[in-house]
């Protein structure tokens, strides 16, 4: 059940970016989620919903998660292919040196927010 | 409205301080094992066999996390090393914030060799959760079915080795061996497993051989090693 740990560190991540670029309000947050971090998605945006309304920043905003797949690479042989079951030998050539190439990232991607003065500062629109 | 690409790590608060916790234990030549496992799978018992038998061998502390009750400390008091428990009240997992602020109450003055972290049980939420050890731990009991690992791969594939304990029940149970390392070598090939019980001490020979390994890795300035694969277990 660490994602309600986890919905927390999101709105507190989105909270300092809105405050960092002095936003009235987050309109929607962009979560990515890697295969191999073992979230619960679902729950998470749930829960999301629940915490991100205890922010003034985030609440009523929405929350959209996109899994990042996890890609497995063998050195032995070169073979990259996207991961099924957990399985870390190689396929191709039986290597037990297989790693991952994505998969690890919980991350805030992508926000969208208001700002004072209906997005005339362009210190934030910069950064996009 | 404005789009920002933010790109910011979710888990960068904790990460921050593992990072720290790191870096000190780093130059403390402090070994950090962090202990993970469900509920019952003897995470406790087999520190209670370690620390047993490293009195006046090495400089050892342990924190232990449970959601409550101070159980655990009081089982691993009596071995002379520190203890400290760290009571999460509800929460599922240790975060490094954690560990930093209990720290203070182990760290011996003239340092420690090896601090053990036994994490809240739970083989799913600790996983995440970077606290500045060099190793994570998994241990798995005979009692629990031979498709942990595939049923919780994450930390069986992260984990710088793992444990089966409670060997001595396998002639009472239906329990495959060979189910069991196949099915962990699936997720994480590999990996050194140690077949241990810790009641009648087979086995754990070879786990504290893995363990002055890693203390005298990080004395000499190189990084924790998986070391040797050891599989069956000895007579310790």
């Amino acid at each position: 059940m660490h994602e309600l740990a986890l919905a927390e560190e999101i709105v507190r991540v989105a909270d300092k970016e809105a405050a960092h670029v002095g936003a009235t309000r987050v309109l929607s947050v962009g979560v990515t989620v890697g295969q191999l971090m073992q979230v619960e998605v679902d729950c998470l945006l749930f829960l999301l919903g629940i915490v991100g309304d205890t922010s003034r920043y985030t609440a009523g905003a929405a929350f959209e998660a996109t899994v990042e797949p996890a890609r497995l690479h063998c050195p032995e042989c070169g073979a990259t292919w996207d991961m099924d079951d957990w399985v870390f030998l190689c396929g191709r050539c039986g290597s037990t040196e297989v790693r991952a190439l994505s998969g690890e990232r919980l991350e805030v991607t992508t926000m969208e927010v208001e700002l004072d003065g209906d997005g005339q500062r362009t210190g934030a629109t910069d950064r996009w | 409205m404005v789009k920002l690409d933010v790109r910011a790590n979710v888990l960068e608060a904790n990460d921050k301080i593992a990072a720290r916790l790191r870096q000190e234990w780093r130059g403390r030549r402090t070994v950090v094992i962090n202990l993970i496992s469900s509920p019952g799978s003897g995470k406790t018992t087999l520190l209670e066999h370690t620390l047993a038998r490293l009195q006046s061998r090495l400089r050892v502390a342990v924190l232990v996390g449970d959601v409550q009750t101070d159980n655990d400390a009081r089982r691993l008091a009596p071995f002379g090393f520190p203890v400290r428990q760290i009571v999460t009240a509800g929460d599922c997992h240790l975060e490094a914030h954690l560990v930093e602020r209990h720290l203070q109450f182990v760290e011996a003055a003239g340092g420690l060799d090896l601090l053990f972290i036994e994490n809240v049980g739970n083989l799913v939420c600790p996983t995440d959760y970077d606290l500045g050890e060099d190793a994570k731990v998994v241990l798995l009991s005979t009692t629990e079915g031979e498709d942990k690992p595939l049923k919780y791969p994450a930390i069986f594939h992260r984990a710088t080795a793992a444990l089966l304990t409670k060997t001595d029940l396998l002639p009472h149970l239906d329990f495959s061996l060979e189910l069991v390392r196949h099915n962990l070598r699936t997720v994480h090939p590999g990996v050194p497993l140690f077949e241990v019980s810790a009641r009648t001490g087979v086995g754990l020979e070879a786990w504290l051989d893995w363990l002055f390994l890693q203390v005298r890795a990080k004395c000499s300035g190189n990084t924790v090693t998986g070391g040797d694969r050891h599989v069956r277990g000895r007579a310790g």
